[in-house]
């Protein structure tokens, strides 16, 4: 037992906003979605990468120095990071002084991630709050998962999972028993629409949320909301709806977007798709919510806006 | 000399000097010449009534600085004047006005302030306090006169010639009192003549519960508020204690009873908390315990915190004493009152409170225990009863390590200020290096302590003996001593650490980087500290690296609580001279942290020489990363219980987080837990980062922005450049 290890990009305390209480949210690395608006790109890979911010540079050269892949260079006073050469072993970060190079995802022992989950034990129990496992898709790193929740459980806390349901059915049958809460994003119904947006379709989300609404598991249903993506009137009533069938479900989040990740996307050499999205203005939003309730009308099922 | 001519000196209006020299003149014994003076300047006190008032008065004030638009004005335009805590002071800049008034006098203006300053003794030794408003209250200022009466009988008898005359200066300030009350109540009673319509009932309504308030117990809220506030006005506006228990009784008998509209309550509160921010008081206390040991939380404490978001300024400086009876919508309002970003009210564990006060303060009967309240920013007393040197002044705990570092020199001017406790480089281990720095700070404590006890006995038997405050603190006219000589029920110092999470930081450093893992050399450390770190920046680096205070971090925190238990240990053996109180710690950093830092070179936690230390309890600026959990955590393995002078904690929280239910709920959370765990007080600012940046380049745009230092709230354009830095470095949890 605790043998496994994971790859864990943020451990994030007193995280409000991710299941009941106060809660330490786990970000495990990797997802098999690549959702043009996500803030959280540095999730996308299964395994550490170097996060190259070129606003901090100093142009001391230490990481030139120090690089046995040579990737890091200086010409004529420009910093140049070629990162198809860095095999991520993270030296360079370890003597970058203006921290303009940063790890990011660190090889964690399931014992080494409880470690950080204790700490704050007393508040979870005051709080009735716990731990959550987000991602990138949690999903993805089952073992190491399914060994923290039953370590989780052992100790007495309460568990959440952040999961937008892409994986196989058999790794939720898997960690079931385990999970307290599931916060289970559904992002788009449209198919088609769901492609484009995030890179997979989704027959197998929504078939996943189905079986899970049977086993009687606490589910909250979590939105993000994406201007020109999920924000008509016919992407609402249609996501309302299959909720609302699944009739085990009560409670739906709505995330509206926010644009933060910018700086990320440019540190971690990925292009960015989301320049050009608006934020919803607060009017919208309220819309929203109304034509959420509208539709979910003759249901139990509440939706707010976290 | 014609300054001395009394005829001249009322002429001038110098009300103060006229009773100062008056008592010369008639050669009667100290204090009397401070009886005297305060009897004249009350006697001839000017009374304004503003236009659409209703406390009144709201003199006088030797100055009063309208915090939100920085301006000063004072009401009292004597030379000779009145300041809460220094009692009579001479003010040279009046002396200018004056003299533009009176042209004709310069030269005998100059002459009287030249004789004021050889005769006037006073010491700028800031005491904040609280008037004894229950006393007021539950028996009125008849009861006091009486004692004093009784007393001076008692001291005749007994041929007691000190207490004697202490008396009887107190006597003729009540004298001052009586005439300064008659002229209110005529001052009133003619603009209630000359006004119509409302305004006119209302001056009816504050007229009949002025004629009715102060001398005898209060019987309505109206009268119980405007005796408080004369109260407040006598002791020059500092801090008014435990607000809500004073009152709250009638002001839910007149709500429920029909006798006082609820509006016009709330215009009085709306008026008096205002006053407190246009006067520059200080302190306000709401909820607590009940001397029945039952909890006070009452309708005015929720009316007192919704008149503080109506009214989103710095002051009063409000604490809210929360024990395990206060109902969670008390607190969840505090936390919304928060986020209007006001930093207030700052949240205390009464229950906590109330054991270390009980512990520490012999002879403490619960009934007093449970006054306790807070002075200033937050120096814990029990109120209307006692002497608090708040604050006494303040240990720097980052100077002393720089000493230890440097064998006792202190190397910005090449002088020998501490013991030599050895040259660093010889240290063997780290524990002969911790030994030496207990000498240092054994060393700076004694000091300390030898000079504050020394200015204490002064002022024990020369300057203003504090005339108001020995009226209006419990024991001084029943132990027929003034506030100053030690007739207060109880008395005792505060004394603020400064840089203690620099140390902890250095200390950490040093144990791991240069004793156990000898990454750095101690040749190496000190030359780099010598230089300030230039040419030595990768060695700053790797101190800046190593585990810092705040982040839940065992073996960092455990230094902590190491060194802090034998520095507060050790200040807690030292007595003051008056009436034997102890000198008591404290963690209050107000905008002396950026002074403290002036004067200390660089340190092994990284910090270059005479940038800020930390702010209070908290982490060094931008150290603590891992949220507000791990920081109290951090927090709750030092020995603040020692420090109840109040080991202040500041977390700040981005705004958004408590715009929402859910935030304000775990907020609340949190407190709760950290209290239930023997934390003592938390203050919260509520701020974006992105807003202090912007109010840094655009202060005019941004005068409203509230951020909490210290034991208090200040104006963040206010503040230097250096501490705007800190504050916008302190970390930010999102």
């Amino acid at each position: 037992m605790k043998l496994e290890k994971g790859v864990v990009f943020k451990i994030q305390r007193f995280s409000i906003n991710d299941g009941p209480g106060i809660r330490t949210t786990v970000f495990l690395k990797g997802c098999g979605l690549r959702c043009f608006w996500c803030h959280n790109p540095e999730s996308f890979k299964e395994y550490p990468e170097l996060q190259c911010f070129e606003g901090k540079c100093i142009g001391c050269g230490k990481c030139v120095e120090i690089c046995p892949q040579n990737a890091h260079k200086i010409k004529e006073n420009q910093k140049i990071f070629e990162r198809r050469l860095c095999n991520s072993c993270g030296k360079c970060a370890d003597v970058c002084p203006s921290k303009a190079l940063v790890m990011i995802g660190k090889i964690m022992t399931v014992k080494e991630v409880m470690h950080e989950i204790i700490k704050d034990k007393s508040f979870y129990d005051t709080s009735k709050g716990g731990v959550t496992f987000s991602g990138g898709e949690p999903l993805i790193q089952k073992d190491f998962l399914k060994e923290l929740l039953v370590t989780c459980k052992e100790n007495n806390i309460h568990t959440a999972i952040e999961t937008a349901g892409n994986v196989s059915w058999e790794i939720f049958e898997k960690i079931i028993p385990y999970v307290d809460l599931f916060l289970y994003d559904v992002k788009v119904y449209d198919n088609k629409k769901h492609i484009k947006a995030t890179g997979s379709n989704n027959e197998m989300i929504l078939s996943n949320l189905k079986k899970l609404a049977k086993t009687n598991s606490n589910i909250i249903i979590r939105i993000p909301l994406i201007p020109g993506i999920n924000d008509d009137s016919l992407e609402i009533k249609k996501i309302a709806e299959f909720i609302k069938a699944l009739k085990t479900v009560k409670f739906i989040e709505l995330l509206p977007y926010h644009s933060l990740g910018e700086a990320k996307y440019q540190s971690l050499g990925i292009n960015s798709r989301s320049g050009t999205i608006k934020p919803l203005e607060d009017e919208e939003l309220a819309n929203i919510v109304a034509l959420f309730s509208e539709k979910l009308y003759g249901s139990d099922v509440k939706c707010s806006i976290v | 000399m014609i300054f001395l001519d009394l005829k001249f000196l009322a002429e001038i209006k110098e009300w103060a000097a006229y009773g100062f020299y008056e008592a010369e003149a008639l050669q009667l014994p100290y204090p009397r010449n401070y009886g005297l003076a305060y009897r004249r300047l009350y006697e001839n006190m000017r009374i304004r009534i503003e236009e659409n008032s209703l406390i009144i008065p709201i003199e006088p004030l030797y100055k009063a600085k309208n915090r939100s638009n920085n301006k000063e004005h004072h009401c009292v335009n004597s030379i000779l004047n009145f300041f809460h805590s220094y009692g009579l002071v001479l003010r040279s800049d009046i002396a200018k006005e004056k003299k533009d008034v009176y042209p004709q006098y310069c030269k005998e203006i100059d002459e009287l302030c030249d004789d004021l300053r050889l005769k006037l003794v006073v010491f700028t030794q800031y005491i904040h306090s609280n008037p004894d408003t229950y006393t007021i209250l539950e028996k009125g200022f008849n009861y006091l006169k009486n004692e004093i009466d009784l007393g001076i009988a008692q001291s005749e008898a007994d041929n007691d010639q000190d207490s004697l005359q202490f008396l009887l200066a107190l006597k003729d300030y009540t004298i001052g009192i009586d005439t300064y009350y008659i002229n209110i109540k005529n001052n009133i009673n003619n603009a209630m003549l000359k006004s119509e319509g409302q305004r006119k009932q209302e001056l009816k309504i504050i007229y009949d519960a002025f004629c009715n308030c102060f001398y005898e117990p209060a019987t309505s809220f109206v009268g119980g508020l405007l005796a408080v506030n004369l109260l407040f006005m006598l002791d020059g506006c500092d801090g008014i204690g435990r607000f809500d228990y004073a009152l709250g009784g009638l002001f839910e008998q007149d709500i429920n009873s029909g006798e006082l509209n609820i509006d016009f309550a709330r215009r009085l509160l709306d008026e008096f908390f205002v006053n407190f921010e246009n006067m520059n008081a200080w302190n306000l206390q709401l909820g607590g315990y009940k001397p029945d040991g039952s909890n006070l939380d009452c309708l005015l404490t929720k009316e007192c915190l919704e008149c503080a978001i109506r009214n989103n300024y710095t002051r009063p400086n409000i604490a809210l004493r929360v024990n395990k009876h206060t109902p969670d919508e008390t607190l969840e309002l505090a936390l919304k009152c928060l986020s209007y970003g006001s930093g207030k009210p700052a949240i205390y564990n009464d229950d906590l409170y109330m054991k270390l006060i009980q512990e520490n303060i012999p002879n403490l009967p619960y009934e007093d225990a449970v006054m306790y309240g807070f002075g200033g920013c937050t120096e814990t007393m029990i109120t209307g009863m006692s002497c608090v040197e708040s604050i006494a002044g303040q240990i720097n705990t980052a100077k002393a390590l720089e000493l230890c570092l440097f064998n006792g020199i202190d190397i910005s001017n090449n002088t020998q200020e501490g013991p030599t406790t050895g040259n660093f480089v010889d240290f063997n281990t780290f524990d002969e290096f911790l030994e030496a720095y207990k000498k240092q700070i054994e060393f700076m404590t004694k000091k300390f302590v030898h000079t504050t006890n020394a200015d204490i006995k002064r002022r024990m038997s020369s300057g203003d003996p504090k005339i108001s405050r020995s009226l209006f603190t419990r024991g001084c006219i029943e132990n027929k001593k003034s506030f100053e000589a030690g007739g207060a029920k109880y008395n005792y110092s505060i004394v603020s650490y400064d840089g203690t999470s620099v140390v902890i930081d250095s200390l950490a450093a040093v144990k791991d980087l240069v004793f156990d893992k000898k990454e750095i050399s101690k040749e190496e450390l000190i030359k780099a500290l010598y230089n300030n770190f230039d040419g030595y920046e990768s060695i700053q680096n790797k101190l800046q690296s190593a585990p810092k205070f705040g982040n839940d971090i065992e073996y960092v925190d455990s230094i902590g609580a190491d060194i802090l238990k034998y520095m507060w240990e050790l200040l807690l053996t030292f007595n003051i001279p008056r009436g034997n109180g102890k000198h008591v710690p404290s963690i209050i950093l107000f905008t002396t942290y950026e002074y403290s830092g002036k004067s200390v070179v660089a340190l092994p936690n990284g910090r270059k020489a005479f940038e800020v230390l930390n702010d209070s309890t908290g982490a060094c600026a931008g150290c603590d990363e891992n949220g507000p959990t791990a920081l109290l955590n951090s927090l709750l393995r030092l020995p603040l219980q020692l420090a109840f002078g109040t080991p202040v904690v500041n977390l700040r929280f981005n705004k958004q987080m408590l715009a929402t239910e859910n935030g304000i709920k775990k907020i609340s959370n949190l407190i709760r837990n950290y209290f239930s765990r023997q934390g003592l007080q938390i203050q919260i600012s509520v701020i974006n980062q992105e807003d202090l940046l912007k109010a840094q380049l655009n202060p005019e745009k941004y005068k409203d922005i509230i951020v909490r230092i210290g034991g208090f709230s200040e104006y963040f354009v206010n503040l230097s450049k250096g501490l705007q830095d800190s504050v916008i470095k302190r970390t930010e949890h999102q």
